[in-house]
């Protein structure tokens, strides 16, 4: 716990300070009231202060376990993160119903689910149901 | 289960009602409407005279982009132009709002998009005249070939009851006696903050502009006493003007507007100011010839249909229909002005 | 008012037309409010052009039915599956749905719909009887007062930090920095764009909400569902309400009522702050405030009573000043301009009748969605009994498209995306995401009110304190603040 929380606390203060600098290089300045890099520079600045706290804090502080809840487990999660990006680039791409038929039939097969049936029942049916709740019922437009 | 069931399908049920009744009404009120409009493409001078080739325009949905959010009053006029136009043209026109950004969000976008005429935009004044000189943003006015203007209104000098003024003269006599007195708009670089700038050139007085985020914001720190100055369209004020909670000291009309009658124009009081912010239908530059034909008629048409005109009275702004030329002339002016405006400014 | 307009209120009200469309809107409504992504604002918005060619009653019956049972339906994800359907709910989830992974979610969702009830009710009340002075007191607040309510606001972020304040103030730093995103809105100058035109715009709240709960959750869940996993079933019990507990409660909801009116009345602000003031406040006095985050019954009575109460207080300004209170009584001054109405002081005065058919309209629409409510806290767990390997990967869709949808924005999908990650890798290090949620949202109201205020009164620092009111609510923000944190440590030591 201990050391993810200064490998945490580092990139946060990392951050900020580039964030600092950029903020910094802004030349627009405001002729009657603050210039618009003043907000952001306090954000910036008490992100710097918290992480520093942070860093201090844990290499003081007792260490404790990482708990089973928050460990990583990317074998597993990576599919689905890395599948619900390609689909939400297909969504920009090819629109909206043979994308999320896809995305639905993999993600489902990606969870665990093997039966085929269920698959492509949910699969086909779903979209076409959403589509036309969206754009017919809401009419809420749908690419 | 079997009542889960029951309520699942009259949840259906009623849903499949609303989409019914959605359809309804814009179907059955512009149905009646349709017919005594039927004449004015022929009326309007020579439309159908040889047209220079055929194309089959349109066979599928047009996109409208408003650059605002949903509901909103520029909303409202997209959707009963799209709704008319949509069914002159016999295809759908479908309105995507695109909101962020005083608009230039969806400005850059319709510039972006194929120019074969199946995506119009709707702009205001703030972000073709406007955003495109003072913030970096990829379109200009020369991006978009108009369409026509839809309408257009104008701005008001508004002050609190008890502001020692009452009217432009007595206005710029007092803030030169106290430079720096605060003027609110709806927003920065909003074409109301030009218009005040505008005045501050002509007149040589001085204030400082506090942006609000929307005329409404505007109108409750007026009536809450935190301001005492503002420039708001004729839109935002008439309601409160009819109740007396603040003063029109001038109208940017040319002749006195119907929305506020009883408020003087610049031009009577001495002060040569006019300025309106318009919204104009506009398409990607570039349209087929024929094709934008097809789409300045049909807009034409639509806007002189009595559907247009009692969903614009309603909402309280004026039908103010310009053909493609008189839109763009008028945008190019207006653009030029602010363009000067802003340049005075900077070197200021 | 006299009684005989009340009565003619009740008898146009319940004409069976209008009462057809007031139960249709409740019920669109409560779709619109569940779905992630879509919320009441947009419902309202999308359903107005139909109301054009209607009477007065019928439209607006369905319109404010909309209102109402959206304001409630972001609470139904947020109990079963940690997805607060708008940014009103966060902080339902925080307590409803942990009592959902306790097996009781019909409970939760019980004490969810009737202390919105609760809270429609009370705030229609307050619309009829105090709407001048309530009117009046909105007008108050100047920059200054925004700022310094806001900051109270954010004071909660202690209270949902958890163990660490310190990772909750990254957090909201973070959530304010990403609200500076986009055009500056006091200069129109670009920030942190990059030249990108998609970026413009900066990031909008539903979308956020969206990435942060309901995907980083959806990518947390892939980790641990096996394809065995079965939903959760069981049997769904405490859906009747028992009037005791609410009558134990009665301070908490009458408090909870009392700041969703009043915060619905200040232009600019809305549902979320309103609920977020109601839940620290019901931390700060609570017997039990370390049940709150692991499913407390207050928490989740404060949040949606104060929700719901909303929507009676952000008519007021609307229908006394023309000045709308939130983002969707904005669309239903379009709505009632529509109808014919110019709103302003002399509406009431002029139409008399008109308030007193608002009034029945909100109350029976209130009702109505506790019908619904109930009853639907028997059959919507029951979506819990999908097994999570096909509920998920249909929540995932519903994210995506429900952020597509909020502004047709594919820019908005990625931020969703990108944000979903960055929540799912937070949460793993211990950092809340409320808070950030919390910056995003309060960011675009502290940064103008500040400067804005900065502006008017020729840059004097001062000016947050002498003016009473702003004074009043600095010192209470630090008092909250302080209160809380020691409450919060003192608890373990």
């Amino acid at each position: 716990m201990k050391k993810r929380n200064i490998l945490l606390g580092a990139a946060y203060a990392a951050f900020a300070i580039v964030g600092l600098i950029y903020t910094c290089s802004w030349t627009y300045t405001s002729t009657t009231g603050l210039n618009p890099s003043f907000w952001p520079n306090i954000m910036f600045t008490m992100l710097l202060l918290s992480a520093i706290a942070i860093i201090v804090f844990s290499v003081l502080g007792p260490d404790a376990e990482v708990s089973e809840d928050s460990r990583f487990h990317w074998k597993k999660s990576l599919p689905t993160i890395i599948w619900v990006g390609l689909y939400t680039y297909a969504f920009q791409r090819f629109g909206f119903l043979i994308p999320t038929m896809v995305f639905l039939c993999g993600e489902m097969f990606l969870f665990g689910e093997k039966r085929w049936k269920v698959l492509l029942l949910i699969s086909i049916l779903l979209p076409i149901i959403l589509y036309f709740l969206f754009t017919k019922v809401f009419g809420i437009y749908l690419p | 289960m079997k009542k889960a069931f029951a309520l699942i399908l009259s949840v259906l049920m009623v849903l499949s009602l609303a989409a019914c009744s959605q359809s309804a009404p814009s179907g059955g009120s512009s149905g009646g409407q349709s017919t005594p409009s039927q004449s004015t493409p022929s009326q309007s001078g020579g439309t159908d005279a040889a047209e220079p080739a055929k194309v089959d325009f349109p066979t599928k949905t047009i996109t409208l982009i408003c650059p605002y959010a949903a509901g909103g009053q520029s909303d409202m006029i997209c959707r009963t132009v799209a709704d008319k136009m949509g069914e002159l043209l016999g295809q759908t026109i479908t309105v995507v709002n695109t909101p962020g950004a005083g608009g230039s969000v969806g400005a850059s976008q319709a510039a972006a998009e194929k120019n074969d005429g199946y995506t119009m935009f709707m702009c205001s004044a703030g972000n073709i005249s406007v955003v495109p000189y003072c913030s970096e943003v990829s379109y200009t006015i020369d991006s978009f070939d108009m369409i026509g203007q839809a309408t257009d209104t104008p701005f008001c000098l508004v002050v609190s009851n008890d502001f020692p003024a009452e009217n432009v003269d007595e206005f710029v006599a007092y803030v030169k006696e106290h430079p720096g007195v605060n003027f609110g708009t709806p927003g920065a670089n909003s074409s109301q903050e030009m218009f005040m700038h505008q005045m501050e050139q002509l007149t040589g007085i001085e204030m400082t502009h506090v942006p609000y985020g929307g005329g409404s914001e505007v109108n409750a720190a007026l009536l809450g006493g935190h301001l005492e100055v503002a420039c708001l369209c004729t839109t935002d004020v008439y309601a409160n003007l009819k109740d007396g909670l603040y003063k029109v000291l001038a109208v940017s009309s040319e002749d006195t507007d119907p929305i506020v009658p009883d408020a003087p124009t610049f031009i009577s009081q001495g002060y040569d100011l006019t300025c309106t912010c318009y919204y104009s239908i506009l398409v990607p530059a570039g349209v087929e010839e024929a094709v934008i034909k097809i789409l300045r008629d049909a807009y034409a048409e639509t806007m002189a249909t009595d559907y247009v005109a009692d969903a614009f009275k309603s909402m309280g702004i004026p039908v103010s229909y310009l053909s493609a030329e008189e839109t763009s002339e008028k945008m190019h002016k207006v653009t030029e002005e602010f363009k000067a405006i802003i340049d005075g400014l900077n070197n200021a | 008012m006299s009684l005989s307009s009340i009565l003619t209120g009740l008898t146009t009200v319940i004409a069976p037309q209008c009462l057809l469309w007031l139960i249709l809107g409740v019920m669109i409504g409560i779709i619109f409010g569940a779905i992630p992504g879509l919320t009441a604002a947009t419902g309202v918005a999308v359903f107005t052009p139909i109301t054009f060619g209607m009477d007065f009653a019928p439209a607006f019956g369905f319109l404010l039915g909309l209102y109402c049972g959206g304001y409630y339906g972001g609470s139904i994800p947020a109990i079963l599956i940690h997805t607060p359907g708008a940014p009103g709910n966060v902080a339902t989830a925080l307590d409803g749905y942990p009592m959902a992974r306790q097996g009781q979610a019909g409970r939760a969702l019980s004490y969810s719909v009737t202390s919105s009830w609760l809270g429609g009710t009370f705030s229609s009340f307050c619309l009829l009887i105090f709407a001048n002075i309530v009117a009046r007191f909105a007008l108050q607040f100047g920059s200054q007062e925004y700022f310094s309510v806001a900051l109270i606001g954010l004071s909660c972020i202690v209270g949902v930090s958890g163990d660490s304040m310190l990772k909750g103030i990254i957090s909201g730093c973070m959530g304010m920095l990403l609200a500076c995103i986009g055009v500056d809105p006091m200069d129109g100058v670009l920030r942190y764009t990059f030249g990108v035109p998609a970026i413009m715009k900066g990031i909008a709240t539903v979308p956020a909400l969206v990435g942060l709960f309901a995907l980083s959750e959806a990518f947390g869940k892939s980790e641990t569902t096996t394809s065995a996993e079965k939903g959760i079933t069981g049997k769904i019990t405490g859906v009747m309400p028992h009037f005791k507990e609410y009558w134990e409660n009665k301070i908490l909801l009458l408090k909870s009522a009392v700041i969703g009116t009043i915060v619905g009345a200040i232009p600019g602000t809305g549902p979320t702050i309103a609920a977020w003031l109601s839940y620290s406040e019901a931390k700060r006095c609570s017997k039990k405030p370390e049940e709150f985050g692991n499913g407390s019954v207050e928490g989740i009575m404060a949040c949606e009573c104060s929700n719901n109460a909303v929507t009676g207080g952000a008519i007021i300004p609307m229908v006394t000043l023309g000045i709308p209170g939130d983002p969707v009584t904005a669309i239903l001054l379009s709505a009632l301009m529509i109808q014919g109405l110019t709103p302003g002081p002399t509406l009431i005065t002029k139409n008399p009748d008109l308030i007193s058919t608002i009034l029945w309209i909100l109350l029976i629409g209130n009702f109505v969605m506790l019908l619904f409510g109930l009853g639907g806290a028997k059959l919507f767990p029951k979506l819990l009994s999908i097994p999570p390997k096909i509920l998920f990967p249909i929540v995932m869709v519903m994210c995506v498209v429900g952020s597509y949808a909020v502004n047709n924005s594919s820019f908005d999908m990625w931020i969703s995306f990108g944000l979903g990650i960055f929540g799912y890798i937070m949460i793993k290090f211990g950092f809340p995401v409320a808070p950030m949620v919390l910056g995003i949202i309060l960011g675009p109201i502290m940064e103008p009110n500040f400067r804005r205020a900065l502006i008017s009164s020729k840059m004097d620092y001062t000016t947050f304190f002498t003016r009473p009111l702003s004074c009043v609510f600095i010192i209470l923000a630090f008092a909250l603040t302080f209160i809380m944190y020691r409450r919060t440590h003192s608890k373990k030591d």
